[in-house]
């Protein structure tokens, strides 16, 4: 909690049934009072992950479809969409449950998008600056 | 060509995954095809004795993952590194288990995760239901079932629309092809049927689970059939219908065909149905 506190960002390992997720609430707790509800996304890539934690989905947040489009058309897609814009400049904390059950192309278009949705000054940080944490099982590492 | 809709991502059939009680719905964990379609297994109905709440059976690898291409496993992408293993961030593992004691199954989850389960896995999963015994006052039936293939779950429910006896109807899909190329066209098709279904078949009382808001109702919502109903004064058994009538909380609501497209890397249309 003492990372989580400090802004880092942190991946949650460990195995089926060791917390991973309720650890992850509680930290979900503290990041709202922190920064309130609106800074704080929640997120799975799938529904039932995502209703598990009690979020959305990754493509339900950043507004995105199946099409295969990469990185900078799914950016430009993104600053077509002035409340999605204001809604990625405003996060604080951004939750992912069961993080290996996306491939890392997504991961990098998440990064991608919310580093260059962030202020100038944060765009040399992972994620524009926002915090990540993850959950994932223990063998995916 | 005629623009042939589906139904299959708003109304999902799942007789298999109705919950009888929505006190209930916290214990159980549940996965549709429309809702995991980056899995290689899909895993639909996750039995409350073994997942209370969890979300053991869904962290599932995503597909056509490689060592080379940007379709490798998360953790070993360069954002990923940057992300949590440097200056920015930090991994910390959660030892213990609180849930899962049985060190067998425990080793069945990890292969589903690491994508390396055998066919020994998937009868285990589907035994889990097989050796389950439901708490007194619940029917077996209305409990949900896990299984770990798609096809599995496909059958469960055939057998719970077998057991339904009030006329079938059937909403066909016609697939409509847009791109040019041959070799794209056979993908394109290949991709389409893997998330959508040639028929869905549906009767009256069936139950449904919306896999995306329709109206109020968020995605999960459940229900039933109540009706059917049709633009061209088409009606009876057999016939293709153009909308489903369902009971949703109390209310009617009316769930109309949708149309689903494969698209390639420009994002182009390469077919729809």
């Amino acid at each position: 909690m003492t990372m989580f506190d400090g802004g880092r960002n942190i991946a949650v390992l460990g195995r089926a049934g060791s917390g991973k997720s309720v650890l992850l609430r509680v930290m979900m707790l503290r990041a709202v009072r922190r920064w309130g509800r609106g800074a704080v996304a929640i997120t799975a890539l799938s529904g039932t992950a995502a209703v598990g934690v009690g979020g959305q989905t990754i493509h339900s947040l950043f507004g995105w479809d199946v099409r295969p489009l990469n990185k900078n058309d799914w950016l430009e897609q993104a600053w077509g969409k002035p409340i999605l814009c204001e809604k990625l400049n405003r996060a604080r904390v951004v939750f992912v449950d069961e993080a290996p059950t996306m491939a890392a192309s997504l991961f990098t278009r998440m990064a991608h998008v919310m580093r260059h949705e962030a202020p100038a000054h944060l765009r040399g940080r992972p994620f524009g600056g926002c915090q990540m944490v993850r959950t994932l099982e223990e063998p995916s590492l | 060509m005629r623009s042939l809709r589906v139904l299959f991502a708003i109304l999902r059939v799942s007789s298999s995954v109705f919950i009888s009680k929505w006190d209930r719905a916290d214990s159980i964990g549940c996965v549709s095809p429309a809702l995991s379609r980056r899995r290689t297994v899909t895993v639909l109905f996750c039995l409350s004795a073994c997942f209370p709440g969890a979300g053991d059976v869904l962290e599932s690898a995503p597909v056509k993952v490689t060592d080379i291409s940007m379709n490798s496993w998360v953790f070993r992408c360069a954002t990923w590194r940057s992300a949590f293993h440097g200056h920015f961030g930090r991994v910390a593992c959660v030892s213990g288990g609180h849930r899962q004691l049985d060190d067998a199954f425990l080793a069945l989850l990890d292969r589903l995760s690491w994508r390396c389960h055998t066919a020994a896995d998937v009868a285990a999963v589907n035994a889990t239901w097989e050796n389950f015994s439901p708490p007194p006052g619940v029917a077996r039936d209305d409990i949900p079932k896990l299984r770990i293939l798609k096809a599995a779950a496909h059958d469960i429910n055939r057998d719970r629309l077998g057991s339904i006896y009030e006329p079938r109807f059937t909403f066909p899909s016609e697939a409509v092809m847009v791109a040019t190329d041959p070799a794209e066209q056979a993908r394109a098709l290949v991709d389409l049927h893997k998330f959508v279904d040639p028929t869905f078949l549906a009767k009256v009382s069936r139950p449904v689970i919306f896999m995306r808001r329709v109206g109020r109702f968020p995605t999960g919502t459940r229900g039933h059939i109540v009706g059917f109903g049709s633009r061209a004064g088409e009606s009876g058994e057999g016939q293709s219908m153009a909308f489903i009538v369902c009971m949703m909380e109390g209310e009617r609501v009316e769930v109309e065909r949708q149309r689903f497209s494969v698209y390639d890397a420009a994002g182009s249309e390469l077919v729809f149905c």
